[in-house]
This record gives C-alpha cells, sequence and structure tokens, in this order.
C-alpha cells in the first residue's frame, strides 16, 4: 500500500465537519421563529412564523 | 430595510385567452434598479387565480432559461423587496381578500430546493413587513414555499389545506 492510499483512508477533516454543522445549523429556521406546525395530509410541515415585533416600524400592507 | 420603494409602472394586463394555466390574469410590472454604473430592468409578473390567490414572479430581464435563479450581482435586494411589495401592497388594494404564494429558487450553485438562500431571505423580508394583525406567513423549508394568507384562512384547518393543495397544483403548472 503506498502512502498515498493510506493518506486517503483517514477521517474526515473535524475542521470541515464543524463547518458544515455550523452551515446547517444557521440555514435552519429557528425554532424561536415558528409559532405554529401544521401537519398537512400528505405529511409535509407548513411552518406558521411568528411577525418580528418592532414598535414604530412601518408595514407594506 | 426594504423601505427604498422605486418607481415602477404597470406595463399590460393580459387575459389568458390562450387557455394555458388556470390562472385569469396577469399584471405585469417594470422597473429600473441603479447600483454604480450598472443599470438593469426587472419584471414582476402578478397572476391571478380562482378564490383570491395571487402568484408573484419577478426576475432581472435576461436572455437565459435560468432567469429566476441567476444572480444580478447589483447586492439591491433592499431595493427590489420594497418595491415587489409595493406591487403585492397595490394588488391587496384591489382585492382585498388576496392570498400571495411565492417559490423561492436555488441559487445556479444550490443542488436542491429545500431551504434555499432565496427562501431564507424571502421569509425574513416579509416577516418583518407584513402587518401581523391581518396576514400570516407560512413556510414549507422542504421545497421552499412561502405564503402569504389572511388570518381567517390560517384559522380553518380545511380551507388552508385546500390552499396549500390548489397552490400545489398552480406550482406544478409553472414549474
Amino acid at each position: 500500500m503506498t502512502k498515498y492510499s493510506a493518506k486517503s483512508s483517514k477521517k474526515a477533516d473535524p475542521r470541515q465537519q464543524a463547518r458544515e454543522e455550523r452551515k446547517a445549523r444557521n440555514r435552519a429556521i429557528a425554532p424561536e421563529r415558528i409559532a405554529k406546525v401544521h401537519i398537512m395530509a400528505d405529511g409535509r410541515k407548513l411552518l406558521e412564523l411568528k411577525p418580528v415585533q418592532i414598535p414604530g416600524y412601518t408595514y407594506a400592507f | 430595510m426594504f423601505n427604498a420603494i422605486q418607481h415602477y409602472r404597470l406595463v399590460q394586463r393580459n387575459r389568458n385567452r390562450a387557455g394555458l394555466g388556470s390562472w385569469h390574469f396577469e399584471w405585469i410590472y417594470k422597473f429600473f434598479l441603479h447600483t454604480g454604473t450598472s443599470r438593469r430592468k426587472y419584471l414582476v409578473e402578478v397572476r391571478q387565480y380562482d378564490e383570491h390567490l395571487y402568484t408573484v414572479d419577478f426576475y432581472a430581464k435576461v436572455h437565459n432559461v435560468n432567469r429566476y435563479r441567476l444572480r444580478t450581482h447589483q447586492h439591491a435586494a433592499g431595493k427590489l423587496g420594497a418595491t415587489v411589495l409595493a406591487i403585492i401592497a397595490r394588488t391587496i388594494q384591489q382585492d382585498p381578500q388576496a392570498c400571495f404564494g411565492f417559490i423561492a429558487a436555488a441559487m445556479l450553485t444550490e443542488t436542491t430546493d429545500e431551504n434555499t438562500r432565496r427562501f431564507q431571505l424571502y421569509t425574513r423580508m416579509l416577516e418583518l413587513k407584513i402587518n401581523p394583525a391581518r396576514y400570516k406567513v407560512e413556510a414549507f423549508a422542504e421545497n421552499s414555499t412561502i405564503f402569504v394568507l389572511p388570518h381567517g384562512l390560517v384559522s380553518q384547518p380545511d380551507a388552508l389545506q385546500n390552499t396549500i393543495t390548489r397552490y400545489d397544483q398552480i406550482f406544478r403548472e409553472v414549474f
């Protein structure tokens, strides 16, 4: 076995793994933003999101 | 953010004469975004379906099949979002019972339609700018679809289910 094949069998880079986990965490909708989860007939999850309350903010409609 | 409404203009209103798709009327708006040395034309297409359902599509005018997925690199999401929201507000003035459905297209670099970057931006934008006393934002992260529904509809599970099913059919027609 050459040293190159030994290198390829190494474990995944932990920093890369941490980066992927962080990315996935940032992409997910934070639980505190979800007001309610409706389960639809086909099993999909419809997320009802909490409104963002900012005093004095102008709404578009 | 999302307050800088650009000057927009109604280009035309189309009736669905060809019978392609189940929409009845379509309103096409145009506006321009200027950033630095660039000037790009954007088109917003609002389509009306049965039972006060509307879809809103917008894109930079470009001859490319991926027009919904391309990035323009104008870095003007605030102005773009504000103008599209103003057009939606105008539609609501005409039809106070309107519901809206959006698909947040994936970037060219994204491999799935699940929880796309545009989906994250649009949900945040709508949460911020929609009056919570009148409307609710509902989202499917699985296929990056977003709905803006009046309170009355959300409180009735059957009506909500019917609306989502109808929107599924509409999105299947278009994409």
